[in-house]
């Protein structure tokens, strides 16, 4: 079920009222509502692939439970290893089958040595690298004792399976969101409006400004060859809009729609485009998968500490996996190498954790220093957002050849376009409110402490309206993570 | 608190419900504005998309009530017709069965929306279709893709288009083109209404329903085909989708006028469609005495 589809608009209150009316009295029952109304949610899609999340739900409650129970190290290893090996095994076959195949095909080829290819034609199950993330998360924190396994499988494949950010996250930690199924949850009048006001938020980035960027960025890199230079960066920077729309957009709904029955889930995206190096954009972006690979792959592996060569072979690999994590395709690889590359230097010069804190806090105004830099950053991203986009490297390198090539200084052809113009202003609008709203959580968070109500609604009023007029509602647009 | 949630929820529904409504009546203004007039007291009705609105009220002098509408399609005239049939004598429809009328591009482009306000219950499969088309579409702006694309297409035309910034809002007249600007503009429009190989079976379906209303309500049907100008006619080449044929197939008469303006690019508003001085010598001619050699 997709968050901006007339099915979730009845879906949504319907669950709504019978979790605070209903079952607003018993804590299991709502939790039960919430895995029933989770694997109806995901059983909207494909109702084939629940019982994978039924599977690793099981997997992993057990063996939290049986890691609890035992002190040998090396069965409690072998429990970890277990749970790693099927939550990856269960991605490795359905996520990079095909791919691994392919490769191991092309390089015997390459040999002298041909091989017979079987592909298979696999489905990729949505959200399969969410919620298994999140799955391992917990076995992993019992195993490193830093967190009590549940008994309460009601509860647990609630967590799992919690509707809202089911398919594409935020990632959620055991530790954060298991401990909230345990607690009586109490209707927040305050948290409730907050999370329809995000609910809004998130509907605008998707679908006045993703969907709307899709639809020229989906045009420039199909033809990429018919266009000129200036009209290529215009399609990347319309994909760099398209990305960031689509997926803190649909995060932005996850977490308000959570917020509305009483959850709170991490923030997932904090104005990355404001960032002034890269490696404060990595810190503002998909911070829910940046923080999982720092805390399970990046300081198991040593971190920031040992030797230059070992900070850089850890860079390069929590990058490396974090590209093969969105896809089974090299330009997400390369895509990950070139943010390691952007982030090295950084690294090295110790500017790594410079710029802590939200650009132009100090109530000095922004200065053309950090201007620059904001700028600088940004393109570095709109360049890496090619290779991610591409179909292929083949495709990325002549986009880019193409791009730098021709005619790259220039007004593109807005002629072939039409409404072009028109989503570059709503671009230029979506990103003075974030600009003003970015100390707060999400895009609008700060009208909550405007005094007069009648200008705050006539605001929710005219993004309604914007939402309207200028969404691209001529079909449901899928959200791009859930294909990750 | 959750009560103060909920009848917050219910006065900003409300809100909405009165925006919705002011923006109704915004739309109508300036889109739903005429298509709803109709004269009753006409026995003749022309049926047409917006080939027929270039002659406007000029068919009334000949006593034939134009009901044409931009984007008109089958679907849409079906309606027509049978809100005349329920409300009026009719005794002669002049239909248009151009090349493109069976297009798919034009079952998509209708104007669905509009004409609902011709319906009534017997029209629809059962009363969910209806009180959503003729009610719950045609009010909720919030609801209509039409309504909203319209804004957009507004906003987007008198505030972002280069070309209307410093006053200049002169458009092109048809004649003033070069050869080489009506044959892309020509191709254009080709391309769009004749991609797909096969007619659209709504709109032969509902062509052939009008067919059998007329036929059971004892109605004079002729298909009508509209002046085209040369480059477009040159570029269509044997590009149609074949409307005619259908009322020929029923032994229907059909007056082909599609070569009559073949060199007065004067006439033309653009490829295909007359301009308001070509529409007026049309209807003359069309509704004239002379109309006899047309016949086929």
């Amino acid at each position: 079920m997709l968050f901006n589809s007339l099915d979730f608009a009845v879906f949504l209150p319907v669950v709504f009222i019978l979790y605070w009316f209903v079952l607003g009295k018993n804590l299991k029952s709502q939790n039960l509502l919430i895995v029933v109304s989770s694997y109806l949610f995901y059983g909207w899609w494909d109702w084939r692939f629940l019982a994978l999340i039924a599977f690793s739900t099981l997997v992993d409650f057990l063996v939290g439970i049986q890691l609890a129970s035992t002190k040998d190290s090396v069965r409690r290893k072998c429990l970890l290893i277990l749970s790693l090996l099927i939550n990856i095994g269960l991605l490795g076959f359905f996520k990079y089958y095909n791919f691994f195949l392919d490769n191991f095909v092309d390089a015997f080829t390459f040999m002298g040595m041909p091989i017979k290819e079987n592909t298979l034609n696999i489905i990729l199950p949505v959200g399969i690298s969410f919620y298994t993330f999140q799955t391992m998360s917990y076995s992993i924190d019992i195993y490193r004792k830093k967190l009590e396994p549940t008994k309460d499988l009601v509860a647990f494949s609630a967590f799992v399976s919690f509707f809202p950010q089911l398919v594409a996250g935020p990632i959620e930690r055991a530790s954060n969101l298991l401990p909230q199924f345990y607690q009586k949850r109490n209707f927040d009048y305050s948290q409730a409006t907050d999370g329809l006001r995000q609910v809004l938020w998130g509907l605008f980035k998707k679908i006045v400004i993703a969907d709307n960027c899709a639809e020229f960025a989906n045009t420039i890199f199909n033809n990429s060859a018919q266009y000129e230079g200036s009209t290529l960066l215009l399609g990347a920077l319309f994909f760099t809009f398209q990305i960031y729309g689509d997926f803190s957009g649909y995060s932005d709904i996850a977490i308000g729609t959570s917020r509305l029955f009483g959850f709170s889930l991490m923030q997932n995206f904090a104005f990355p485009y404001f960032s002034r190096n890269m490696a404060e954009f990595w810190r503002r972006w998909h911070i829910s998968l940046s923080t999982w690979f720092r805390d399970y792959v990046y300081i198991p592996l040593g971190g920031s500490k040992g030797n230059t060569l070992q900070q850089i072979r850890n860079i390069f690999i929590i990058f490396l996996l974090s590209g093969f994590w969105h896809g089974a395709n090299w330009t997400f690889i390369v895509w990950g190498a070139l943010n390691a590359i952007y982030f090295i230097p950084l690294l090295l010069m110790g500017k790594n954790r410079k710029h802590l804190a939200t650009v132009a806090s100090d109530g000095e105004g922004l200065s053309l220093k950090e201007l620059l830099a904001m700028i600088g950053t940004f393109s570095l991203t709109v360049f890496s957002w090619i290779f991610f986009r591409a179909e292929n490297m083949a495709h990325a390198l002549s986009y880019i050849s193409r791009m730098f090539s021709n005619k790259l200084v220039q007004s593109p052809d807005f002629s072939q376009f039409p409404g072009a113009i028109t989503l570059l202003v709503l671009i230029a609008g979506f990103l003075w409110v974030e600009w003003k709203g970015r100390h707060g959580q999400f895009g609008i968070a700060g009208l909550k402490f405007i005094p007069r109500k009648a200008y705050r609604w006539s605001m929710y009023l005219l993004i309604i309206l914007a939402i309207d007029i200028f969404g691209n509602t001529s079909e449901q647009i899928e959200f791009i993570y859930f294909q990750f | 608190m959750i009560e103060r949630f909920l009848k917050n929820i219910a006065v900003f529904i409300a809100l909405l419900i009165g925006l919705n409504f002011l923006l109704f009546f915004l739309i109508k203004g300036f889109y739903i504005r005429d298509y709803n007039d109709v004269n009753l007291n006409y026995s003749s009705f022309l049926l047409a998309d917006s080939h027929g609105t270039p002659l406007g009220d000029f068919t009334e002098i000949h006593n034939v009530h134009n009901f044409s509408g931009q984007s008109d399609s089958y679907l849409d005239m079906e309606r027509k017709l049978n809100f005349l049939v329920r409300n009026t004598q009719v005794e002669k429809i002049y239909i248009s069965v151009d090349d493109h009328t069976l297009s798919p591009t034009r079952e998509d482009q209708n104007n669905l929306d509009r004409s609902a306000y011709y319906t009534n219950s017997n029209d629809y499969a059962n009363y969910l279709e209806y009180f959503h088309e003729k009610y719950l579409f045609y009010y909720c702006v919030f609801l209509n893709d039409r309504y909203s694309l319209i804004i957009k297409n507004f906003i987007q035309n008198e505030m972002f288009n280069f070309s209307k910034w410093g006053g200049v809002r002169s458009k092109s007249t048809w004649e003033s083109l070069s050869d080489v600007q009506q044959e892309q503009i020509s191709q254009d429009r080709i391309n769009n209404y004749f991609e797909a190989q096969a007619p659209s079976d709504k709109m032969s379906e509902s062509l052939k329903r009008i067919i059998s209303i007329c036929k059971d309500q004892d109605i004079e049907l002729i298909g009508l085909r509209f002046p085209l100008s040369k480059t477009y006619v040159d570029l269509l080449n044997e590009e149609s989708y074949d409307a005619d044929s259908i009322l020929t197939s029923y032994n229907l008469p059909i007056i082909d006028y599609d070569s009559l303006y073949l060199e007065q690019d004067s006439l033309f508003r653009d490829m295909d469609h007359l301009d308001r001085k070509g529409g007026e010598k049309f209807a003359k001619i069309l509704f004239g005495k002379k109309k006899d050699n047309s016949l086929s």
